[in-house]
């Protein structure tokens, strides 16, 4: 009797071992298999996956090693991207220095070989210099734009007497808005508001955007409107011109982004990209809204007390 | 890893004393599109299937990620993706369980594999709608997003545009583009529509009547691919007058439509311009044309072109 039960128990340990072998020797194949793909993983090969039961005991760990894989071969395809990105930009800007530069040579060695008739000279003269002005105002938004990209620009903060700074401005522009025919609408508040914020980046702000509606909105009517509420001001410039359609929209603030790519057509795609970096220094927010062929308005805020600099660039 | 993630020698399949497929030399290379060009019933399929083993080779070898198929099978399939003929699923089960049932079989790479490959086709994740209420194109990202469950290096898809309409098809082909070019995966496509190949392959392989006729990249066969210039004129007769006795040339032909193919691309097209206008002949187009792929395959096929 007793017998028995030693043998039945003596087979019952035994099974168990011998199920606890196959077990074992199961899992260590299941480890090799895995270590021979993280072996090609090592040696560079990004693509490799493994690929494993939900339920296997080395499933976390494996999920855990694909994540790190494919978060590495993300990272460089990005990287490649924005190399890509970045030799463009280069292509384009020595492009886009070299064709006004070598109008403007035409025009003066035009002049030098005497082949300009006297009373044209003149003319070429003022048509140089304004080359020679296009070609510095590209150049000074190219290295403004690169210094924000660099994270080199540094914001003075300053007390500034908001209204009264922009209703400078906008009258800075008026002469040209008035030679393209453009009627105004400007809804400053008269009273005195004090702001903290970097004047000359609202300047610039200002300005690309002025820049902006003048190449590109071929707009009748112009309406500024500023106010402030709470902490916080508003501030909305909209033009009734031709709009931006819907698929450029997200993407005019990139940087050498243009609506317009036709040759010869004013602007470098840089203005509304150093625009929204600006903004964004200054602690601030920008959207834009467009309709084709009725306008398009673009809608600011900023805080009115000590910003959040944000000088680190985020991508 | 090595140049070439696919290579077929000599492989042979036999339906009795019919061959299929006849000692098909086929050559992917890593991170490239490599599309199957042929008529329904080339083979195209055929060695598709061979390849991931759903269908039995008759004779020949298989190399994938440089190593011999053949008792490696587990090991390679694996790292592949891919849609064969039409899309097998369960009718009765939603798309989300039909994936869940792969991955169990499978193994997966990670925890949410489904529900991501589902965010890639747009394809609802934990939905009611049963598979056989799917429409043609449905049941396409379905496939796909099969094929894609984890993330493999290799894509082997069997007329993937099949069923979807120009929208789906062109996102598809944005699509598969990526994959190569950013992801560096290689796909092998399959398509009898020479014109969506033409726009996603990197590579070509020609096959026709189970042969392979041709192999070679895109940029080359876009040079073989007879050049000429075209012109539109308001005159045939005084055109081809201008062009004989003036120029010398004498291989052109005159097409529909007031149009002149001029064999000749040597000539510089300004010259061309010009003699032509100075003698009277008003010239409305003038570029240079490729004869497009249908030309050339109906070419080589020696045949009345595509089904």
């Amino acid at each position: 009797m007793v017998n028995i039960l030693y043998i039945i128990i003596t087979i019952i340990l035994l099974l168990v071992i011998i199920f606890q072998l196959l077990y074992v020797r199961n899992i260590k194949k299941q480890l090799e298999d895995i270590t021979a793909i993280v072996d090609d993983m090592a040696k560079g090969n990004l693509d490799r996956r493994i690929v494993i039961a939900e339920n296997s005991i080395a499933a976390d760990l494996s999920y855990k090693i694909n994540e790190v894989v494919i978060n590495s071969k993300t990272k460089i395809v990005e990287l490649k991207q924005s190399e890509k990105a970045y030799r463009q930009l280069v292509t384009s800007l020595s492009h886009d220095l070299r064709t006004p530069l070598t109008s403007l040579t035409g025009y003066l060695e035009a002049i030098e070989l005497g082949l300009v008739k006297e009373c044209d000279i003149d003319h070429y003269l003022k048509t140089s210099l304004t080359k020679a002005l296009d070609l510095q105002y590209f150049i000074d938004t190219l290295f403004e734009w690169l210094k924000l990209e660099s994270g080199e620009r540094l914001y003075h903060l300053d007390e500034v007497e908001i209204y009264e700074y922009t209703r400078t401005l906008v009258a800075d522009w008026i002469p040209q808005l008035e030679k393209a025919g453009i009627d105004y609408v400007i809804s400053i508040p008269e009273k005195r508001q004090f702001m903290t914020t970097d004047k000359t980046a609202w300047k610039r702000i200002f300005d690309n955007l002025m820049q902006n509606i003048l190449n590109h909105s071929s707009a009748s009517s112009l309406f500024i409107d500023i106010y402030e509420k709470d902490t916080k001001l508003y501030a909305t410039v909209r033009d009734d011109g031709c709009g931006i359609q819907e698929s450029d929209l997200p993407r005019i603030f990139e940087r050498l982004y243009k609506a317009n790519t036709a040759r010869g057509v004013k602007g470098n795609g840089l203005g509304l990209a150093i625009v929204k970096e600006l903004i964004k220094g200054i602690g601030g927010h920008i959207t834009v809204n467009s309709k084709l062929n009725e306008g398009t308005v673009f809608f600011i805020t900023l805080p009115l007390a000590s910003p959040q600099l944000n000088k680190n660039k985020s991508s | 890893m090595s140049e070439y993630i696919i290579q077929t020698k000599k492989l042979t399949k036999k339906y009795g004393s019919n061959t299929v497929v006849n000692d098909v030399n086929l050559n992917v290379r890593q991170g490239h599109v490599y599309g199957l060009l042929g008529r329904n019933g080339a083979g195209k399929t055929t060695i598709m299937k061979m390849i991931l083993g759903l269908s039995s080779i008759s004779s020949g070898e298989v190399y994938l990620f440089g190593q011999p198929l053949k008792k490696n099978q587990h090991k390679l399939y694996p790292r592949i993706g891919s849609i064969v003929e039409i899309p097998g699923f369960y009718p009765n089960l939603t798309g989300t369980e039909n994936l869940q049932i792969f991955a169990r079989l499978r193994g997966t790479i990670k925890r949410d594999a489904v529900k991501r490959a589902l965010e890639t086709v747009d394809l609802p994740y934990n939905d009611n709608k049963k598979f056989s209420a799917y429409s043609l194109g449905m049941k396409q990202r379905l496939g796909i997003a099969n094929a894609l469950l984890n993330d493999p290096e290799l894509l082997i898809l069997d007329e993937p545009t099949n069923g979807l309409d120009p929208i789906g098809i062109a996102e598809i082909r944005t699509f598969i583009r990526r994959l190569s070019t950013e992801f560096g995966k290689t796909v092998l496509i399959s398509s009898h529509i020479l014109s969506e190949i033409a726009l996603m392959a990197d590579d070509i392989g020609i096959i026709d009547k189970g042969v392979l006729l041709e192999e070679s990249t895109m940029a080359e066969l876009e040079k073989k691919t007879n050049k000429y210039i075209r012109i539109c004129v308001t005159s045939q007769s005084q055109a081809a007058h201008v062009l004989e006795h003036n120029l010398a040339i004498s291989d052109y032909s005159v097409e529909a439509d007031n149009t002149i193919h001029i064999y000749d691309t040597t000539m510089n097209l300004v010259d061309l311009n010009k003699e032509l206008v100075s003698a009277g002949v008003g010239v409305s187009t003038i570029q240079i044309s490729n004869d497009n792929l249908e030309e050339y395959f109906k070419k080589i096929t020696g045949g009345a072109g595509i089904a």
